[in-house]
């Protein structure tokens, strides 16, 4: 029998639900906390945020989390107005630029944390919701690059995507960062860390481009049948690993 | 007739207000040759005190000049725990005149050290910087780093020397660690927050009145041939040493240590105009405050003898009595728009990608 699977998580997982609908498949249920939150079916009470009870699957096998995880595009997506610079373990500072404003990297890493630790406490409370269930962490997918696409599909970046595009080493270091605080995320949660699938990622680091939604920071439905296959994978492999 | 006949009464000590009460008590005088502006830039250096001095400035309208602020990404909690803003620069607590000396020279390149980075004692895969050990409490990722971050925070620190009007500069110790390579000075002996301790690599300095006063006047000249027209007031903090690393009582070592430091500032202001001494230490330390101003640790200070020295200082030192407004840079402003702007409009489209899936 195969395990039943409740992704959970803002923007990130509707690519996944996109790709669950498509398949029709009953293994996998998907929520988006901010459907939730307009359905008026978050739990407030203190054990979870979720109302088991309106599941599909109320008693999930594995829940998958994927909360926010955009943080390293508001910083990195364009081109701050003070341009700046992360510690870097190698050159010093990514980029390698000295008219740039450094943040060391701890200092970063602070900063993420700081602004992702809302997301560690719901993520706690969705994990004390389903006790038994294993825990995934989903890791969003890496930047997106190509300018041309992010121009092409602004959405709302379209006030400011005149700053011009953040340097690529920079985003990559970013994302990097932030992956380093939500693994951090996982291992508290006791959640087993799923990076964004190896075959959504180019030769750099950047989502390949089959994999772009049409904006400047999500995957598409592609994407999303990458990470269904990699939790079913993970699932298959071993359970004991989780 | 005698010659202290007609003298002024603070010149006699049961004329002063403070013996009745010591919060009347007013050392400050005579009258400075300058006052502060509000437009004027402020820099602050100098130990643990000095600190105060710079969280009263930024605090009450000065013109506390800041070079090297925390890029505006950075929230203020963040900044404040990694030592940004508490004083002009990110150098930490410059204890001893030969720090500063070596501070400036640092900075305008006339000094580079052997040493460059410490292991740190309390995490082995991060690095701290030996001259301001303390200043990140997570320390550094790579020597590379500390290093780029090092060569940043100098030229913060030539920004601030060179565009300030005045200088605050605390004296706070006279012990210090030398490096017997290059006669580099750490503010904390090796060992403490990061590196090793070996005693044939690092003397211990216990600098005499004559060493501290020449620090002092090399800085003060080496200051003024840069920004000719800063006027300088020294303090000397009235903290007692946390140790010494003389074989006495560390109270005899900090009389002996504060004594050095108070005759040194006295003979800076004796040879260079516009230099001028501001007794906080007197002030904390007086038999008028029964010592009221010392906390239950006898070493640290209260914020009302905070309070104390800094409202002399207002009212010696400026002609506006402090009312002075905030003053903020314009760009950290639009920065922190940008930034307010850029969640903003994730969070619109992360609710589009909603209703896309809907």
């Amino acid at each position: 029998m195969k395990s039943k699977a409740l992704v959970v998580g803002h923007s990130h997982v509707n690519c996944i639900q996109k790709a669950v609908n498509l398949s029709s498949s009953k293994d996998f249920e998907v929520l988006n906390i901010r459907q939730l939150q307009k359905a008026k079916v978050l739990n407030k009470s203190s054990d979870g945020l979720v109302d088991r009870t309106l599941l599909r699957n109320p008693s999930p096998d594995v829940i998958c989390i994927s909360l926010s995880g955009n943080e390293h595009n508001i910083l990195g997506l364009v081109e701050d107005p003070n341009p700046f610079s992360v510690g870097d373990f190698d050159l010093g500072s990514v980029p390698h630029d000295s008219s740039r404003w450094l943040i060391p990297r701890n200092i970063m890493l602070e900063v993420f944390t700081d602004k992702l630790t809302i997301f560690f406490n719901q993520a706690k409370s969705l994990c004390n919701s389903f006790p038994d269930a294993k825990k995934m962490y989903l890791n969003p997918p890496p930047p997106i690059s190509d300018w041309m696409h992010i121009t092409r599909h602004p959405k709302f970046f379209k006030e400011v995507i005149g700053r011009g595009p953040a340097p690529d080493d920079l985003k990559l270091e970013l994302y990097k960062i932030q992956t380093d605080v939500l693994k951090s995320f996982a291992s508290d949660l006791g959640a087993h860390f799923v990076d964004a699938p190896p075959a959504a990622i180019d030769d750099r680091g950047f989502l390949r481009s089959e994999f772009y939604n049409d904006d400047p920071t999500h995957g598409n439905i592609e994407y999303g049948k990458l990470v269904v296959k990699l939790i079913e994978e993970i699932l298959e492999k071993s359970d004991a690993s989780l | 007739m005698h010659p202290y006949k007609n003298l002024p009464d603070y010149q006699f000590w049961k004329k002063e207000p403070g013996v009745g009460d010591g919060k009347l008590l007013d050392p400050v005088g005579p009258k400075p040759p300058f006052l502060i502006s509000e437009d004027n830039k402020i820099v602050t250096a100098g130990s643990c005190f000095a600190q105060h001095v710079a969280k009263f400035l930024s605090g009450s309208g000065f013109l506390h000049y800041i070079s090297e602020r925390p890029h505006p990404v950075i929230p203020n909690h963040i900044a404040m725990r990694n030592n940004y803003g508490k004083f002009s620069a990110r150098y930490g607590n410059v204890y001893t005149t030969r720090q500063l000396k070596q501070l400036i020279y640092r900075a305008f390149g006339h000094f580079v050290p052997v040493a460059q980075a410490w292991r740190s004692k309390f995490d082995h895969n991060a690095f701290i910087d030996p001259f301001r050990p303390q200043i990140q409490p997570n320390g550094f990722v790579s020597e590379a780093e500390l290093l780029s971050d090092q060569q940043q925070h100098l030229s913060y620190v030539r920004d601030a020397f060179e565009n300030m009007d005045v200088f605050v500069f605390t004296l706070g110790l006279t012990e210090a660690w030398e490096d017997v390579s290059d006669g580099a000075i750490y503010p904390i002996a090796p060992g403490i927050a990061g590196g090793d301790y070996d005693p044939g690599k690092v003397v211990f300095r216990n600098f005499d009145v004559s060493e501290t006063y020449e620090d002092l006047r090399q800085s003060i000249e080496f200051l003024r041939t840069i920004n000719p027209s800063l006027r300088i007031i020294l303090t000397v903090s009235p903290v007692p040493l946390n140790a010494t690393y003389e074989n006495r009582h560390v109270l005899l070592s900090t009389t002996w240590s504060k004594s050095v430091l108070r005759i040194a500032a006295e003979q800076a202001t004796c040879n260079f105009d516009d230099c001028v001494y501001f007794p906080s230490y007197e002030i904390i330390t007086s038999p008028h405050v029964r010592g009221k101003y010392f906390a239950e640790d006898c070493r640290e200070v209260t914020p009302e003898g905070v309070k104390h020295v800094m409202s002399l200082f207002l009212k010696h030192y400026t002609a506006s009595n402090g009312a002075l407004n905030p003053v903020r840079n314009m760009e950290e402003n639009r920065a922190e728009k940008h930034s307010t702007k850029m969640q903003k409009i994730v969070d619109l489209l992360c609710d589009e990608e909603l209703i896309d899936n809907e």
